[in-house]
């Protein structure tokens, strides 16, 4: 069988037993989740849970359909097969990035807040808050388009983060990022842990992934604790 | 927030952002000025009258195409806008509305133009036939943009559907069928020709705006549809 077939309901060195919000159940439960395209099976039957404080990487090879699972949890892809129950808002950061062109970060940010019911002004000054810890250039008026692939993905990651989520699908959010902006957001996840948000990241960054609290591998049937990447991989 | 109030605010938001993003593609907008403009004049050095249909027809041109890539450039965002709370019909009517307002002002402003330079015989067939360009264009290119949303194939669907009336005589039963029609016969009543009845033309056009608006709500409704609909309640 080619296609991904993971349980990602396994225990790693930290199965989130004592992070915030656990005895409340997940905030992401996905079962049985089939996909394919055409002929091509690319999920096969997939299991995932998403604790509350709880940081869970997906890995796999490319082609196992990382990102596509991780869309189906956010909705914007419908499974063959399987269900996916989530509670709370959801923040999506999607790995190419779905900004307009031509707005720049301010207008992204009133647009984007407008959704949660925010005004201008509230969803700006979020926003920037958010930019800024990204150290994104606030302020400057450039149009998406005129950004660096590093800095349209930190644009990316803040409206992922606007209207505080509870639960974070994150699909290779640091790409692009320079190396202090890319320690940083490991930082912003531990963060993100503590205050008791569910974040689901899709990641190659296998030397990372002591900073998880479980691993879930769509190249191989069962989870793998962190720390322990496949040999040769 | 009230829900309708709500419906507002992210409907005119839409709006204001569609509006800026268009605004700052200078030379597409140029573009879309000249291509009627271009038609119009080429056309008007053989008949006055026969240049009001060219204008018209050269106007759905650039209203459909800003519509349609209005829609695509915005195909990677939308669903994303959908998934945190926005509705796709706030997303729609945004659009149809900035698209529907910057039209009508072009609109208005080819049909003066026109009206100096053809000295129609009706001046309100004239403006008339300019007036109903716009929001059959705009519905024409939302719609194409839900059915085929890439820029090659539905620019080609666009240039065939109106390069179809524009190349068919007045006559032809064919033109009957076609979007366009209603403002091609209010075209040639201005122009002095013998046109169908201007009840019949309203209708023609009223209905294709509703179905091609229904097609383009349905389609892209599809195709921003977020599983989970509106986001769930905060957890307690």
């Amino acid at each position: 069988m080619t296609a991904a077939s993971a349980t990602g309901t396994g225990t790693g060195t930290g199965d989130g037993a004592n992070l915030p919000g656990r005895g409340r159940g997940p905030l992401v439960a996905a079962s049985g989740i089939v996909k394919h395209y055409g002929a091509k099976h690319v999920l096969d039957g997939v299991d995932l849970t998403v604790h509350p404080g709880e940081v869970v990487a997906l890995v796999g090879e490319n082609g196992c359909g990382k990102s596509t699972l991780l869309r189906i949890c956010a909705g914007i892809t419908r499974p063959d097969a399987g269900r996916v129950e989530e509670r709370g808002r959801i923040g999506y950061c999607p790995q190419e990035p779905g900004l307009l062109e031509l707005l720049n970060a301010d207008e992204h940010l009133a647009l984007f807040g407008a959704a949660f019911g925010l005004s201008r002004k509230e969803a700006v000054a979020a926003g920037r808050q958010l930019l800024e810890e990204l150290a994104f250039p606030v302020g400057d008026g450039a149009v998406s388009k005129d950004l660096s692939g590093g800095t349209r993905q930190k644009l990316n990651l803040a409206l992922a983060l606007l209207g505080d989520p509870e639960v974070l699908l994150l699909d290779e959010p640091y790409q692009g990022f320079d190396t202090g902006s890319y320690v940083n957001f490991w930082d912003h996840v531990s963060r993100w842990r503590a205050a008791g948000r569910a974040t689901l990241v899709v990641t190659h960054m296998l030397s990372e992934l002591s900073r998880v609290d479980r691993v879930v591998d769509l190249t191989h049937p069962t989870p793998r604790p962190p720390g322990f990447p496949e040999a040769g991989r | 927030m009230t829900g309708a109030r709500a419906f507002l605010q992210r409907t005119l938001i839409a709006a204001e952002m569609q509006g800026r993003q268009l605004l700052r593609r200078r030379l597409a907008l140029a573009i879309l000025v000249a291509l009627p403009v271009a038609l119009y004049l080429a056309m008007l050095s053989q008949s006055k009258e026969s240049a009001i249909e060219f204008g018209a027809l050269g106007m759905s041109w650039s209203v459909a195409c800003a519509a349609l890539f209005a829609v695509l450039a915005a195909r990677e965002a939308e669903p994303r806008l959908v998934l945190i709370g926005f509705r796709p019909a706030e997303l729609m009517l945004g659009r149809f509305l900035l698209l529907l307002g910057g039209g009508t002002a072009f609109a208005a402003l080819v049909g003066v133009a026109m009206t100096l330079a053809s000295a129609p015989v009706s001046v309100a067939a004239l403006f008339g036939s300019c007036l109903l360009v716009p929001p059959i264009a705009v519905s024409l290119g939302l719609a194409v943009a839900a059915i085929l949303p890439h820029d090659l194939e539905g620019t080609l669907v666009i240039i065939g559907l109106v390069g179809i009336q524009l190349a068919l005589s007045g006559g032809a039963w064919v033109n009957g069928i076609l979007p366009m029609n209603g403002p091609i016969q209010l075209a040639y009543l201005a122009g002095g020709f013998p046109a169908d009845p201007v009840g019949l033309m309203l209708v023609h056009s009223l209905v294709y705006v509703v179905a091609l608006l229904a097609i383009a709500a349905a389609g892209w409704s599809l195709r921003v549809r977020v599983r989970r609909g509106r986001p769930a309640a905060p957890v307690q």
